[in-house]
């Protein structure tokens, strides 16, 4: 899969605009007619990209941080949906300081930081941040 | 004509002296500074100030609420440069195209100079803008009707084709992430059917992908994923920052008539119902890169591609003001709520509001005015203090830039799948950018998807009843003749500069 990244992403690319193209057939004459007319076109390009990546050689390297750093975000993403935007974003800054060398002092004045950023937003411009499946569920 | 040029001039006057006289300048001032604080945070840009000022303002007399209005207006949109040029986020939509050629400067550490000739062309662009509408307001109602939707329609197609074929990588590349762009904007409910399209049974799509979290996460979380995966200790690749705020004044004047060309067409596409800012910032850019001799460096830290979007995002606040106070007729979102808050408070927009209330009118393009230069003023004596930000550590200020990415995600319609969609967004936008595929048609088109349909659809019915003749219109035969030139005369470059040398051989 890894030396062979750019093609899955050409065919990842190409596979939505057959996906899109496909459904849009399905739809009403009105509700297609834009949607077909761009997918048609699309498609075609996209197999032709995808033929064209099939012979070339993947220029760019993999690098070893790219797993790590992408499953930190999904780990945050669903951080957040569990303890909401109150724990989970200050947790994450601190968490975040403090592996890239800050002092303990620092990453809790990173965490209070950031919760009171939070807190006094929202406050003042009256809007609700996500709270968290955990604490909705109280 | 409504009214006179005379009339037009006292009615200037007399809001200029309501906007510039004690205690009245404390509203604008007050008001633009709230919005460029709101303008650092993602998502929270002006029209979510607007919305939230109609409800505190209900009870205020109408000056106030003028000046505070025009000031929101005008305070946000050149904050939201900053946070695109530094750190690839763009603090409202329109600045996405803004972050193309800045967000590179930075890279190169030239911050100062990007930052510089985003706060002149903004100032400059707003007045552009606004001595526009001023000449203008006597014939107004005219001007606009003659703007139709085979014009709109064949403006999006331009814009479409011109900001794939500039777009780094190859011009295939880049029609296939527009395509793909267009095909997203189609997600949701069709008001002309009822019928959903491509939402997978998810009811968080049937309004459609928001365009603020999808760019979040195209530039912001996908930018932040990057630094962290190259692990590079500061945004800039140069240790020592280069360029000053003088080059970056300077450029505006240097780069004069693309800085006109931008803010006439920032003003005109703001004057065009429900087009707004973002189209406006980014025909602007396709404008800039077609009418350049060398493109190759657009897309990788091109003064002029800041200058552009910039000049043309200002001025469109002007334009949009026209079709808001002469039709009723929103020129932008920002406008929606203005003409919300101008109902609330009994002045009806068309005939009266340019003849009876045209001081009142006034008042507001004049806090327009005054907020756009206090923004670029500001922006000026901060820029090289800002421009440190990109020789500071990025594992320091990494998670701020998430927290404001999905804070800005969120906030808009307090829906944590638009978080969902940053992050999908940003993941993808990684890959893509990656190898070498152009996320600026992906956006652009995401943008102009809707107005391209429901234009589309519009000129088939028009043609179809036989009240329109698309091939009459002298502004479609423009647009066309200047996309196919764009597209064609590259190549014919080409050829000639090969046969030259040829032909000197011969000889």
């Amino acid at each position: 899969m890894k030396g062979r990244e750019h093609l899955w992403i050409a065919a990842a690319l190409f596979g939505i605009a057959l996906a899109f193209g496909l459904l849009a057939a399905r739809m009403g004459r009105i509700a297609a007619m834009v949607p077909l007319a761009v997918a048609l076109p699309t498609l075609l390009l996209a197999a032709a990209e995808l033929i064209d990546a099939r012979g070339r050689v993947n220029a760019t390297a993999v690098r070893p941080k790219e797993l790590p750093t992408i499953l930190t975000a999904a780990l945050l993403l669903f951080a957040l949906y569990l303890f909401g935007f109150f724990a989970a974003l200050p947790l994450y800054a601190a968490a975040q300081w403090r592996w890239t060398g800050g002092t303990w002092k620092g990453t809790l004045a990173t965490a209070t930081g950031v919760f009171v950023f939070l807190f006094v937003a929202t406050y003042i411009l009256r809007f609700e941040l996500f709270p968290g499946v955990l604490v909705e569920g109280l | 004509m409504w009214t006179s040029f005379l009339d037009v001039a006292h009615a200037s006057a007399q809001g200029f002296h309501t906007v510039f006289s004690w205690p009245n300048i404390l509203y604008p001032t007050a008001a633009t500074f709230l919005a460029m604080v709101c303008a650092f945070v993602p998502g929270i840009g002006s029209v979510t100030l607007m919305a939230l000022a109609i409800s505190l303002t209900f009870s205020w007399d109408v000056t106030p609420v003028m000046l505070i209005f025009g000031a929101f207006t005008g305070g946000a949109t050149f904050m939201g440069s900053i946070t695109a040029i530094l750190f690839n986020i763009p603090g409202t939509a329109p600045n996405a195209a803004t972050l193309i050629d800045g967000h590179p400067m930075a890279l190169q550490g030239k911050a100062k100079t990007a930052i510089a000739c985003s706060a002149a062309a903004s100032a400059l662009g707003s007045t552009v803008g606004i001595f526009i509408l001023i000449l203008l307001l006597p014939a107004l109602r005219g001007m606009l009707l003659a703007f139709g939707p085979a014009e709109l329609l064949v403006l999006v197609l331009w814009g479409l084709v011109t900001v794939a074929a500039a777009a780094r990588g190859s011009l295939r590349k880049g029609m296939v992430t527009a395509g793909l762009g267009l095909l997203l904007s189609f997600v949701g409910f069709d008001h002309r059917t009822a019928e959903l399209r491509f939402t997978f049974g998810l009811p968080s799509l049937q309004d459609g992908l928001h365009i603020v979290p999808v760019f979040l996460g195209v530039f912001a979380i996908a930018e932040v994923l990057a630094l962290a995966v190259r692990d590079r200790a500061t945004i800039t690749e140069r240790a020592q920052l280069s360029g000053s705020v003088r080059e970056g004044v300077l450029a505006v004047f240097q780069n004069f008539g693309l800085f006109l060309r931008s803010a006439i067409m920032g003003t005109v596409v703001g004057m065009i119902p429900a087009a707004g800012g973002t189209v406006a910032s980014f025909l602007a850019y396709g404008q800039a890169v077609q009418s350049s001799k060398d493109r190759s460096k657009f897309g990788h830290g091109d003064i002029r591609g800041v200058l552009a979007p910039e000049a043309a995002h200002d001025a469109k606040d002007g334009g949009s003001l026209a079709p808001t106070l002469a039709l009723g007729l929103p020129g932008s979102e920002g406008t929606s709520v203005l003409l919300a808050a101008l109902t609330l408070h009994g002045l009806v927009p068309g005939k009266a509001m340019l003849s009876e209330h045209l001081a009142t009118a006034f008042v507001l393009i004049w806090s327009l005015f005054y907020s756009n230069w206090l923004t670029s003023i500001l922006g000026l004596s901060l820029a090289p203090l800002l421009a440190k930000l990109s020789i500071s550590r990025v594992a320091r200020f990494a998670p701020f830039l998430i927290l404001s990415a999905v804070v800005g995600a969120f906030v808009q319609n307090k829906s944590f799948g638009d978080v969902v969609v940053a992050f999908g967004f940003g993941i993808v936008g990684y890959y893509l950018r990656k190898h070498g595929w152009p996320l600026v048609p992906f956006v652009t088109a995401l943008v102009l998807g809707p107005v391209f349909e429901s234009n589309f659809h519009l000129v088939r019915s028009l043609t179809s009843a036989g009240r329109l003749d698309v091939w009459t219109r002298p502004i479609v035969w423009m647009l066309i003749a200047s996309g196919v030139s764009f597209l064609v005369w590259p190549r014919v470059r080409t050829k000639l500069q090969q046969l030259r040398p040829e032909a000197g051989r011969t000889s």
